[in-house]
């Protein structure tokens, strides 16, 4: 089965056609998917400063770390299961939009990051946990970290302008 | 919404349309999804602290410190936040007068917008006057107000989206 057959199929179910047909199935799944994404990227941006060591610097990384993940991963799935209903719904087209690419990436790209620093640079937290300043590792993957968020984001604001759905 | 104001918002509406800011921000393609992008981060800085701090009122965040402490963290970013959202509201009502001053979810938007910064600084307050050195839990009066505060800016988000699904006029 190639890519584009899949697309269509995926575009040919009636769910995604319910989405389609219905008038508020598309903009109660984005509101909710902007709600999603606002809660990750606020949510991480927590943990960032804090790695940064420009805000929650008197909490332990590991505590604070303990807090928010858990508000950042469930947003994070409800964000992909909306994502991934908003896909479907126009899936060929939104698969050939060059910003919903761009949007996958770097997302992928965030993934990483979190993973290095996640398998490599939490690895001697122990000696920083409680410190205000952070390794330079540390800094540089929340500065990533931001960065790639913002641009998410933007990607994600964008592919809504050249879909031209509603914006 | 109300009959009365009707005329003098297409007035508005009128006159902001014909401003250069407004020429400006329609004929250069990428500033209004620019806008859309900053307007959503201070959505993302300002719901994650909301979250946070009611979070914090049922004991689920910021545990072994005082509540006020936790409301002491993340106000600054409702602060910072919110100016953010209005410039960048302001500059997209400027661009589309007529997609929002008119738009019945625009106006419920600023309704409740006005509702949940009021009860938001008077949980604020009530908190950081409760307790500043204890981690006592906080009053079930103060968990309902946070609540129902955090209830009301999900429900500005929701009217905030829905602006660009309702035909004006």
């Amino acid at each position: 089965m190639t890519l584009a057959s899949l697309l269509d199929a995926l575009y040919q179910t009636p769910l995604a056609d319910q989405i389609r047909e219905n008038e508020f199935a598309f903009p109660s799944i984005e509101t909710v998917h902007v709600l999603a994404i606002s809660l990750v990227v606020g949510s991480i941006a927590v943990l960032d400063l804090r790695l940064l060591g420009w805000a929650s610097r008197e909490r332990p990384v590991s505590r604070l770390s303990a807090e928010v993940l858990p508000v950042t991963w469930t947003a994070f799935a409800v964000a992909v299961a909306t994502g991934l209903l908003l896909f479907a719904s126009n899936a060929p087209k939104y698969a050939a939009n060059p910003y919903f690419r761009v949007k996958l990436v770097l997302i992928l790209l965030a993934g990483i990051n979190m993973l290095v620093f996640q398998r490599l640079t939490r690895r001697n937290l122990a000696t920083w946990d409680v410190e205000a300043a952070t390794p330079r590792a540390a800094r540089i993957a929340a500065a990533l970290s931001l960065v790639a968020w913002t641009m998410v984001v933007a990607a994600g604001r964008w592919i809504g302008f050249t879909m031209l759905a509603g914006y | 919404m109300v009959g009365l104001l009707e005329q003098p918002l297409a007035a508005v509406s009128a006159w902001l349309a014909n401003t250069s800011l407004s020429h400006l921000l329609q004929n250069v393609d990428w500033l209004v999804p620019a806008i859309q992008t900053v307007h959503i981060l201070g959505v993302a800085v300002v719901m994650a602290a909301v979250l946070l701090v009611t979070l914090g009122a049922f004991g689920l965040h910021g545990r072994g410190q005082p509540l006020a402490r936790t409301v002491g963290r993340f106000a600054p970013a409702v602060y910072l936040g919110v100016p953010v959202l209005l410039l960048s509201g302001l500059l997209m009502i400027t661009a589309e007068p007529d997609r929002a001053l008119p738009n019945p979810a625009f106006q419920i938007k600023m309704a409740l917008l006005i509702i949940a910064l009021t009860l938001s600084s008077l949980a604020a307050r009530r908190a950081q006057r409760a307790g500043r050195s204890e981690s006592a839990p906080a009053s079930i009066g103060l968990r309902i107000v946070a609540a129902v505060a955090l209830g009301l800016w999900l429900a500005v988000l929701v009217a905030g989206r829905w602006i660009a699904y309702t035909l004006s006029r």
